[in-house]
């Protein structure tokens, strides 16, 4: 059965053409205009037969700037939901992040960009309530948590204990974008959630080490403002 | 502030040496009696009276020295122990100590009253002081009206209420709860830039005293003083309160004046940006606006004729030229955004090797048959800045770079730590810029034909279409994290664009080993 995408965007224009072209590559499409239709489509679906797979959620709708929406979605559901937003939006993009948005795109982005996000958002579905990912395969790297390895290009690479537990946070989600905050409250703790230094300094012993050219990395991505991605 | 200063008594506890001074004198005639003539006794008595005069008021003194006249004349002149006066020689004496003491005291009473003047203006001007201290700390005018109506109200004893014009000069605020028939004396007095009340000269009959709050030229603001005893004002206090009065109302008028004139700075600032935004908008956006158009009306209308080759080609115009629309807008947008309020970025600690590397990843995605060298060094310092500026930065410096030289000459982007700064330098192999230009190109559309339709698209210089606004923002954001941006010459040719950036002392980070 095709996969549901429930795909929340106020201008219209914008949402029909977005709706055509995920319908053209196979999904069943639900589009809604507002938060509050949104939030009925969603009452009304997650109970039946045939629930959503997956939320598109535009910032800077009518009727709500969806951050309620998403912590509504994300308190019942176990639903994946990747956020669209505009330039102007960047701080409120990076706090949907930290509440739980998987993945984000700005605006405006090409179909094939927004598929990517789509397909990688989507295989991550379900990390919510089983187990997430423990192995990672990109270019020369093979990481498995599993067993504690990293090898580069079939060579044991020696991570420090924190180096390893900022790659296996980010192995878990390879492929989705993994905010400053969230990285440095799941690696360092809580007490540490301002101190991006060592996000950076960490970041950069890593790519020192498993990138070809650490300042034009392949595989650790920098999102500016944002956090990073693993590479797929 | 006491209310009275008339030529007034000294306090009671400050008479007791007057008569300690009496009763001494009266001792040593008791004593001397017999020893010295009745002349020299006498004058005793007036070196006492003299004496005696310093401690008191002139009545006071002459009751006391014609009740000793009287005494002596009972105890000390024959026949004793009558009121029998030889008149002719006891008249002068009487005469001469009432005349000394009276004068004594009355000079005393004088100096007393100077020296309370004199404390009273020594207060007032502290007082003054305070107050200018007080305005010159408080920025804002209503927690300074609050602060001198505190004051006035303890110094008249009175209730003070005032108001305070607002700038449009009709409309004002309230400090206090003003009587009806006060709130009109108080737009009168503001109105007619002179006080009201008793003491003033006008409405000499009216309970309340107003005083306005003086500017150069006009009133900003006015107090009514309500209470019983305005009548009994003396004139020094009302002159103290209008003073304190005065030097608010020119605090206010300087700081009115300074706020007009900072908002004739802010609107002609943003009468400058909205050129720059209606600039942009006329002559950069057109271009690319027709581009798109043309490309998207030829798919909607030819399609059925074209090969799918050709609508591919016509299809990545649109997508082109609305990435070139999307660019020039957020730097507009930008660039406007940094104008309005340039203390409102987020700074954080960030890896220059990180936002470069994730600019090239951008820029390579774009252009990925153009060639870019990169030279960035291990270790280097971290710098405090706005991430997603610095990266709309570097994508203009390249992105510039790339369209003003040859498709086959490659961009070389170089890094280097100096001692406190980071010299990023990003430079190509075009025609380069002339000194005359080397200023200008950072500023909002500049272009050497100011003029557009008088360029034409052969003209080298038309080729820095559209190169303002992009380098425009980029020298905001470099002002913005205290960063220096400029232009040097390449050999044989091209231009180099450098940036240096500022760096901080370093965050702590611990280390494992």
């Amino acid at each position: 059965m095709a996969l549901k995408v429930l795909l929340v965007e106020d201008d219209r224009d914008l949402r029909q053409t977005l709706r055509d072209a995920l319908i053209v590559e196979g999904y069943d499409v639900v589009a809604s205009g507002s938060a509050a239709d949104a939030g009925a489509v969603l009452r009304h679906s997650m109970g039946s037969d045939n629930p959503l797979d997956l939320l598109v959620l535009d910032l800077g709708l009518p009727d709500g700037d969806g951050g309620d929406l998403l912590r509504r979605v994300r308190a019942q559901y176990a639903l994946p939901i990747l956020i669209i937003s505009a330039r102007h939006d960047d701080a409120n993009k990076v706090a949907l992040l930290d509440a739980g948005a998987d993945d984000y795109l700005v605006k405006p982005f090409s179909i094939s960009e927004l598929l990517a996000r789509m397909r990688v958002t989507l295989r991550h579905r379900g990390t919510v309530v089983l187990a997430s990912q423990t192995q990672y395969n990109c270019g020369a790297l093979d990481v498995d948590l599993a067993k504690h390895t990293v090898l580069k290009a079939g060579e044991a690479v020696h991570l420090t204990p924190t180096e390893f537990k900022l790659l296996a946070r980010l192995v878990r989600q390879a492929g989705q974008v993994v905010t400053h905050r969230q990285l440095l409250v799941d690696v360092w703790g809580a007490e540490h959630v301002d101190q991006t230094q060592y996000l950076r300094l960490y970041m950069g012993q890593l790519r020192a080490k498993l990138e070809a050219n650490p300042t034009e990395p392949t595989l650790l991505l920098t999102e500016p403002g944002v956090g990073y991605r693993l590479a797929e | 502030m006491s209310a009275s200063l008339r030529l007034s008594s000294p306090k009671f506890e400050a008479r007791w040496p007057a008569v300690v001074v009496w009763f001494c004198a009266w001792g040593l005639l008791w004593g001397l009696d017999g020893e010295l003539n009745l002349g020299n006794l006498a004058l005793l008595l007036v070196l006492a009276s003299a004496i005696a005069g310093v401690w008191l008021s002139a009545l006071v003194s002459v009751m006391f020295s014609a009740l000793s006249v009287l005494m002596f004349n009972w105890f000390f002149v024959e026949p004793r122990y009558t009121f029998n006066v030889h008149l002719h020689q006891d008249l002068l004496l009487l005469l001469t100590m009432m005349g000394v003491s009276t004068v004594v005291s009355y000079v005393m009473a004088r100096l007393r009253v100077l020296a309370k003047l004199e404390s009273q203006h020594a207060k007032a001007s502290e007082q003054l002081r305070k107050l200018s201290e007080h305005l010159r700390e408080t920025p804002d005018a209503l927690a300074q009206g609050r602060y001198l109506q505190s004051v006035l109200s303890l110094d008249s004893g009175c209730n003070a209420t005032m108001l305070l014009l607002e700038d449009d000069g009709t409309s004002a605020q309230w400090l206090g709860k003003p009587e009806e028939s006060d709130e009109q004396g108080l737009w009168a007095c503001v109105k007619q830039f002179c006080a009201f009340g008793p003491g003033t000269g006008r409405h000499e009959n009216q309970p309340t005293l107003f005083l306005p709050l003086r500017g150069r030229t006009r009133a900003l603001g006015a107090v009514a003083f309500h209470c019983d005893i305005t009548h009994a004002m003396p004139a020094y206090l009302r002159d103290h309160l209008q003073h304190m009065c005065d030097v608010f109302g020119l605090a206010l008028e300087r700081t009115q004046t300074l706020r007009l004139a900072q908002q004739a700075k802010d609107d002609a600032q943003s009468q400058n940006l909205r050129n720059t935004l209606l600039t942009s908008i006329s002559h950069d956006y057109r271009t690319p606006l027709a581009n798109l158009m043309s490309a998207a009306s030829v798919i909607h209308d030819q399609a059925s004729r074209l090969s799918t080759d050709k609508i591919t080609g016509l299809a990545q115009t649109v997508i082109d030229e609305a990435h070139h629309l999307n660019r020039m807008t957020t730097n507009t947008l930008q660039l406007a955004r940094l104008d309005a309020a340039p203390l409102l970025i987020k700074k954080d600690w960030e890896s220059l090797q990180e936002i470069l590397g994730s600019v090239l990843a951008k820029a390579r995605q774009r252009h990925s048959k153009r060639r870019m060298v990169v030279a960035v060094p291990d270790g280097l310092p971290l710098i405090h800045c706005d991430a997603i500026l610095l990266v709309q930065l570097f994508d203009n410096l390249i992105e510039n770079a790339i369209k003003y030289s040859p498709d086959d000459t490659p961009i070389d982007i170089l890094v280097q730590a100096n001692s406190n700064v980071l010299d990023v330098r990003v430079m190509d192999q075009g025609a380069g810029i002339t000194d005359a230009w080397k200023d200008k190109v950072f500023q909002a559309f500049e272009r050497v034909h100011a003029d557009a339709a008088q360029a034409d698209a052969t003209d080298p210089t038309q080729l820095r279409r559209g190169m303002g606004v992009g380098l425009a923002v980029c020298k905001t954001i470099a002002k913005v994290h205290g960063a220096q941006m400029w232009v040097e010459d390449r050999q044989p040719h091209g231009a180099v664009m450098c940036l240096q950036l500022p760096v901080l002392q370093q965050p702590d980070v611990m280390v494992e080993t």
